[in-house]
């Protein structure tokens, strides 16, 4: 078993973790799924397989969210409002249950009905030839592919590369914590000795922030999905800035459908598209 | 010479057990005082940082002293450890050597650790302002009641100890 499954497991009862280590799957696991009431799915090798014996109870998913929050609902609220907890070491639990509101906005979500903890690997060297192209075309870069792809894990290492080999000065706006996943200060994913981190403020916010105080050369985001962090690349990259962006989108027509980066196509920001292929070969080319 | 001794012993053992009963009082406030001192400064962490709570508990108990700082280091290393907060919280009052409170204030902390870290930032905020408001009533309670108290069980074990003294000798 993995050192990094080990660590997304720590949230899970001994019981089900034990369960859970005896399988064959346990050292590829991409992805565990408790959903209430049935038994638990794992997910490795882009296979889904039920784990033997095992039901999924009311407690055991308090219990495993108790855990994720190290018991600290508070320090958790800002990211559970939006349906997720980012553990320690950058692993994502995902929630479902039932949205609380207020004034028409989630507040929390309470009766939990489902979870699904997404571990998270990183893969020194997966964007080496993405990397090669930067360097001879050192402009903004857009990544794409579809959901769990290996978008964060491509961009995680891309700026490894660009930081350690090229020596670029590369600050990262980790909103969701998943790319540096700092604890204590300490980044739990290497990013390079040349790269800033600011975590847990958002992408728009983090932007002004980095270009008033670190002086980046690149500034690199994981998803973008409002029109304010749109906004903020296209005043940033005035400045001179160049950025490093990840987007869901399958293809380069599916982006050009899509509103929120149509504005972004128009300012004509990123020169340089990197495609993640369903095979997960990766295709570097011009915009 | 053998009377002198034994009547010395019998003056140092009555007064000995009045003061011990005054200084186990004063410790007793002491521990209350601090506390509420590591309430104020965990409440000052939650807002400021909102770290989890084993890390704030351990953060707060680098700050405050004595057997509130163990209850608090105990408490971090239960959650940490993956007990559930009412298990954590009633062992840790237990195991936290001479954490002696009234009964009082035990109830109110007790309450406070099983509770702490189940809402949000104002909820537990309202938890906070709760359990210092009957900590605070329970310090003023020592004070006003048990402090004349304290006095006399000192003075009374010192004029015991002379009277035992007078008559045995």
């Amino acid at each position: 078993m993995t050192d990094e499954v080990r660590q997304a497991l720590r949230i899970c009862p001994l019981a089900v973790r034990e369960a859970i280590e005896r399988t064959p799957l346990c050292g590829s696991l991409e992805e565990v799924r408790f959903r209430c009431g049935t038994s638990i799915r794992l997910y490795a090798n882009r296979k889904e397989t039920e784990l033997p014996h095992s039901t999924v109870t009311k407690e055991l998913l308090q219990d495993i969210l108790s855990a994720a929050t190290e018991h600290s609902v508070y320090a958790a609220q800002s990211t559970i409002r939006q349906g997720f907890i980012t553990l320690a070491g950058g692993h994502r639990l995902g929630l479902c249950g039932m949205a609380v509101e207020k004034d028409g906005e989630v507040t929390t979500l309470r009766d939990i009905s489902s979870m699904n903890l997404r571990i998270a690997r990183q893969h020194l060297g997966c964007a080496d030839s993405a990397a090669d192209y930067l360097w001879t075309h050192p402009r903004s870069a857009l990544i794409i592919g579809a959901p769990a792809s290996g978008k964060t894990t491509l961009l995680r290492d891309l700026i490894r590369i660009i930081s350690d080999r090229f020596l670029w000065r590369v600050s990262v706006v980790d909103e969701r914590m998943e790319l540096a996943c700092c604890l204590d200060g300490m980044p739990q994913l290497r990013l390079g000795a040349h790269t800033d981190v600011l975590s847990g403020i958002c992408k728009q916010r983090g932007i002004e922030m980095l270009l008033r105080t670190m002086n980046p050369q690149w500034i690199a985001l994981d998803e973008i999905t409002a029109e304010a962090d749109v906004e903020a690349i296209v005043r940033a990259s005035y400045c001179g800035i160049r950025f490093l962006v990840t987007a869901h989108a399958v293809g380069r027509e599916d982006l050009h459908h899509r509103p929120v980066y149509q504005k972004l196509m128009q300012a004509q920001i990123f020169e340089n598209l990197i495609t993640i292929l369903p095979n997960r070969q990766v295709r570097t080319e011009g915009m | 010479m053998l009377r002198m001794i034994g009547a010395i012993l019998i003056l140092c053992g009555a007064g000995g057990f009045g003061i011990g009963k005054a200084v186990q009082f004063y410790r007793q406030l002491h521990t209350l005082r601090e506390c509420c001192n590591a309430l104020e400064i965990l409440k000052c962490e939650l807002n400021y940082t909102l770290m989890p709570l084993p890390r704030i508990c351990r953060t707060t108990a680098s700050r405050v002293k004595g057997p509130a700082a163990q209850f608090l280091l105990l408490y971090a290393d239960k959650l940490d450890n993956g007990l559930p907060r009412t298990k954590a919280a009633a062992q840790s009052l237990e195991e936290a050597r001479g954490l002696t409170l009234p009964n009082d204030a035990q109830m109110a902390l007790l309450e406070l650790f099983e509770g702490l870290g189940r809402y949000d930032l104002d909820g537990e905020n309202r938890l906070l302002q709760m359990t210092m408001l009957r900590l605070n009533a329970a310090v003023e309670r020592c004070e006003t009641d048990k402090k004349p108290l304290a006095k006399s069980y000192a003075a009374l074990g010192i004029c015991t100890g002379l009277a035992l003294v007078i008559l045995m000798v």
